[in-house]
């Protein structure tokens, strides 16, 4: 019960937050010079022809009109249309938006993976060469831009060995893990180095505690120790980083996305500020602004799931 | 920790799964692919013929559609498309078309006059940028059910050019007669080799060869798909690496990279592209001509050639494209020359430093480096030249407004014959000449003359002067022709690229 009024009282404090994200882009595209008209029907449009589609889209009433419009539309479900495409938003949006959270959890599991067994060997050794050798290696992803590290994965392992495909995502469940593997492992670069930085020190502060004497002393094995009280009580703050990390992720996607041509969120964003598509740019942010409050309420909301000696105030 | 092993294990055995296996080797015999795949730099936003001003929305649409007339491969004349023959009158104001007979469009309904006279009406009527095409238009009427006649106001010289404009394609008058916007937009049906079956907006194209196309055998593959690409890097890989055969525009910097690599043939296609500079000549300094031919002096186009095409383009010497007919290949333009140029700065009364502003396209892979280079040649005439780069957007509605000094633009022809350019390039008009603000008296007449004038002799008479008047006014500077850059895998045969631009994929065939 605790946990439900919990849980709106969070709702309740993202709305506000909501509708001033959608003033703040509404505004913001609109402080930017150019325009979808000019932009779209390119040099050599006549004025006229200009002037014609800014009053078939509405952009030659005030300011306030257009945003009233806007939200009025937006209570009703109705996204609009992409300028650009003459195609209702709400149309393109779900392909879209399931390339990019494809890619975006799958770098998250890859970066579970691959960070987890990493962190504790490091832990287990600590300060002898495997922690030395870890440390060592995960400093490289961190200081390596991603654009970088995705053009050398491209050439290594979809050029040269050919094991990977080079651009586009695939059909099919299988077709998206193998098209999107490489982009996925890019994205997660950054996020692995972190996890195991995290991991392991977290996971050495556990192994001090007095309840980790507690359990060897009560003959516990080290494996069952390890596995059953260290990692588990360990990876609670790690349930913060992934929610912090996941908003970066999708940020980190406009990246990867072109590099690695994948018809994302990301992609499109770039795509429709440069083409000033008003209503693609409006409804994508919010739909990241919305991304990113859901996954803090969840982060929230499951950390006292996780740890019963987190009670909610 | 025996479990931690079989993680990682499990790990790369994923890894290992997922990479599966190298890709078949060569099956000897003519096994072809079913799929053209092509990636393209920019995505179609719209394919309604006779609104759309960027390439590759034409460019997309050109597979689908078809004119009367079609330019030949070369360049220099026509050959029939719908129109088998075609007879003009006397007066050289009736032009009659005869229809093939053996048309269809996708759709399986037979191509008739009255689609025709359907089509080109609306391109005359329906506002956009192509409407030039068929101004001189008195009457368009079908005598019967395959042929239709075109009456115009007056003789005039490049019509059957701007019949092969692609805003003249035709369309199919049941389908579109009362269709809303979007559809004609959205749902192109045409007559031409390849029909739309499916567009994921922004990222692919998808056509199937038209059943009812009226070459038999062709197209040749069942399918094309055309795949947006933007980042460049991206599209080089993916056609290195075999995800698609074939892509448009990789940049100048990657060619000789491109060439050496054996499983691709790197393209340089003749086109009718002009680099540029577009001055605003409605105000000082450069209402002054002898400041813009100072200017047209101490710009190196060699050098410009070297630096941003690295040395695929050829400097430009006239304000038409070396392909175009009339071009006057003896004009020698302007070749750099300080002391002339520095003299011309003396004459104009300016003082130095002059103060200019250059307006381009922020992150432009051909503009920001032409943009530093004249920054530099300039400098050495004592013209202080302040770079402004704008994103794309910005910039065209900085140009649009006029608002620039000096604006780095560039052209492509869409008909083989001189006389579009000439008028937007030189004429007030449609352009305000390309918004540099030029507009003369003498020009007016010259291009007015260029239109009617029906001797191929006396016409390209005009034309040489034109060109020569365009240098002496100097309202553009007109830097180098590129040619298209196509890198494709060698087991596509068949590919075409017009000079005007559009690709042909009807005979294309992809080797398994």
């Amino acid at each position: 019960m605790a946990l439900l009024t919990y849980a709106t009282k969070r709702v309740g404090q993202t709305l506000p937050v909501a509708l001033l994200v959608t003033i703040l882009i509404f505004l913001l595209i609109k402080l930017l010079p150019g325009d979808p008209a000019s932009a779209i029907l390119g040099d050599r449009a006549s004025d006229a022809a200009v002037r014609a589609l800014h009053q078939q889209w509405g952009l030659d009433r005030p300011l306030w009109q257009q945003y009233a419009t806007y939200m009025n539309n937006l209570a009703t479900g109705n996204l609009g249309q992409s300028l650009r495409y003459r195609t209702p938003v709400v149309d393109l949006l779900p392909r879209r938006m399931g390339v990019t959270l494809f890619l975006v959890i799958y770098s998250m599991l890859l970066s579970v993976v691959i960070a987890v067994p990493l962190a504790v060997i490091a832990a287990a050794n600590r300060d002898r060469w495997p922690d030395q050798l870890v440390r060592g290696l995960i400093t490289l992803p961190l200081a390596s831009p991603p654009f970088w590290i995705g053009i050398l994965l491209l050439i290594v392992f979809a050029l040269r060995l050919r094991w990977f495909p080079a651009a586009g995502y695939g059909e099919g469940f299988v077709g998206h893990l193998r098209y999107l593997f490489l982009p996925a492992l890019t994205l997660s670069n950054a996020f692995t180095a972190v996890l195991t930085r995290n991991l392991r020190s977290s996971l050495i502060d556990v192994q001090q505690t007095t309840f980790v004497d507690f359990a060897r002393a009560k003959g516990l094995t080290y494996r069952d120790v390890q596995v059953r009280h260290v990692l588990r009580a360990a990876l609670l703050p790690i349930v913060t980083l992934i929610g912090v990390r996941l908003s970066y992720a999708i940020g980190g996607s406009v990246i990867i996305e072109t590099v690695f041509a994948l018809p994302g969120l990301g992609s499109w964003m770039v795509d429709s500020i440069m083409a000033r598509d008003y209503m693609v740019v409006q409804t994508l942010t919010l739909t990241f602004a919305i991304g990113a409050m859901l996954i803090n309420l969840a982060t929230d909301l499951v950390y006292p799931l996780l740890d019963p000696r987190v009670r909610m105030g | 920790m025996r479990r931690l092993h079989m993680v990682l294990a499990s790990t790369i055995a994923l890894a290992f799964a997922l990479a599966g296996s190298s890709p078949s080797p060569n099956v000897s015999g003519q096994q072809f692919k079913k799929v053209i795949r092509f990636g393209v730099n920019r995505g179609a936003e719209n394919l309604d013929p006779v609104t759309q001003d960027a390439n590759p929305d034409i460019w997309a649409f050109m597979q689908i559609y078809q004119q009367l007339v079609r330019v030949n491969i070369k360049g220099d004349g026509f050959d029939p498309d719908l129109a088998e023959r075609w007879t003009t009158s006397a007066d050289g104001k009736t032009w009659t078309f005869f229809l093939r007979r053996d048309a269809r469009f996708s759709n399986g309904d037979p191509v008739k006059a009255g689609d025709v006279v359907w089509s080109l009406k609306r391109a005359h009527d329906v506002k956009g940028p192509w409407q030039w095409a068929l101004e001189p238009v008195q009457e368009i009427a079908a005598r019967d059910d395959s042929t239709v006649v075109i009456t115009l106001k007056e003789p005039w010289a490049p019509f059957l050019a701007d019949v092969s404009l692609f805003s003249n394609s035709v369309m199919s008058e049941k389908v579109f007669k009362d269709a809303k916007q979007d559809q004609i937009s959205n749902k192109p049906v045409g007559s031409g080799p390849f029909m739309l079956v499916e567009w994921k907006k922004g990222e692919e194209l998808v056509m199937k060869a038209n059943p009812n196309y009226f070459e038999k055998g062709l197209p040749k593959t069942p399918e094309l798909h055309l795949r947006y690409i933007p980042d460049d890097n991206a599209r080089i890989i993916a056609v290195q690496s075999g995800e698609v055969d074939g892509i448009d525009y990789p940049p100048f910097s990657r060619v000789a990279e491109l060439k050496r690599d054996s499983r691709l043939q790197m393209q340089l296609n003749p086109s009718t592209a002009v680099s540029h500079l577009s001055l605003n000549i409605r105000e000082a300094p450069l209402n002054n001509v002898k400041v813009r031919q100072a200017l047209a002096y101490a710009t190196d186009r060699y050098a410009i050639v070297r630096a941003v095409c690295f040395g695929y383009c050829t400097p430009a010497t006239t304000f038409l494209p070396m392909t175009t007919p009339y071009f006057n290949k003896t004009a020698k333009g302007y070749t750099r020359d300080l002391a002339k140029a520095q003299q011309l700065l003396t004459e104009s009364g300016l003082k130095t430093p002059l103060n200019l502003k250059l307006l381009y396209r922020s992150g432009d892979a051909v503009q920001e480096p032409t943009a530093v280079a004249l920054k530099a040649m300039w400098a050495k005439i004592g013209v202080n030249l302040e770079l402004e780069p704008l994103d794309r957007a910005a910039a065209t509605q900085r140009y649009r407004a006029n608002q620039f000094q000096v604006n780095i633009s560039g052209w492509t022809n869409d008909i083989p014959d001189p006389s579009q350019l000439g008028a937007y390039e030189l004429g007030y008009t449609e352009s305000q000449s390309y918004h540099s603000g030029y507009q003369t008296k003498e020009m007016d007449d010259l291009l007015a003359r260029g239109l009617r004038e029906i001797n191929p002799e006396k016409r390209r008479e005009i034309y040489y002067k034109i060109q020569e008047v365009a240098l002496r006014d100097s309202p553009l500077i007109w830097l180098y022709y590129a040619p298209y850059t196509i890198a494709i895998n060698k087991k596509m045969t068949g590919f075409v690229q017009m000079a005007t631009g559009p690709w042909i994929f009807k005979n294309v065939t992809v080797g398994e």
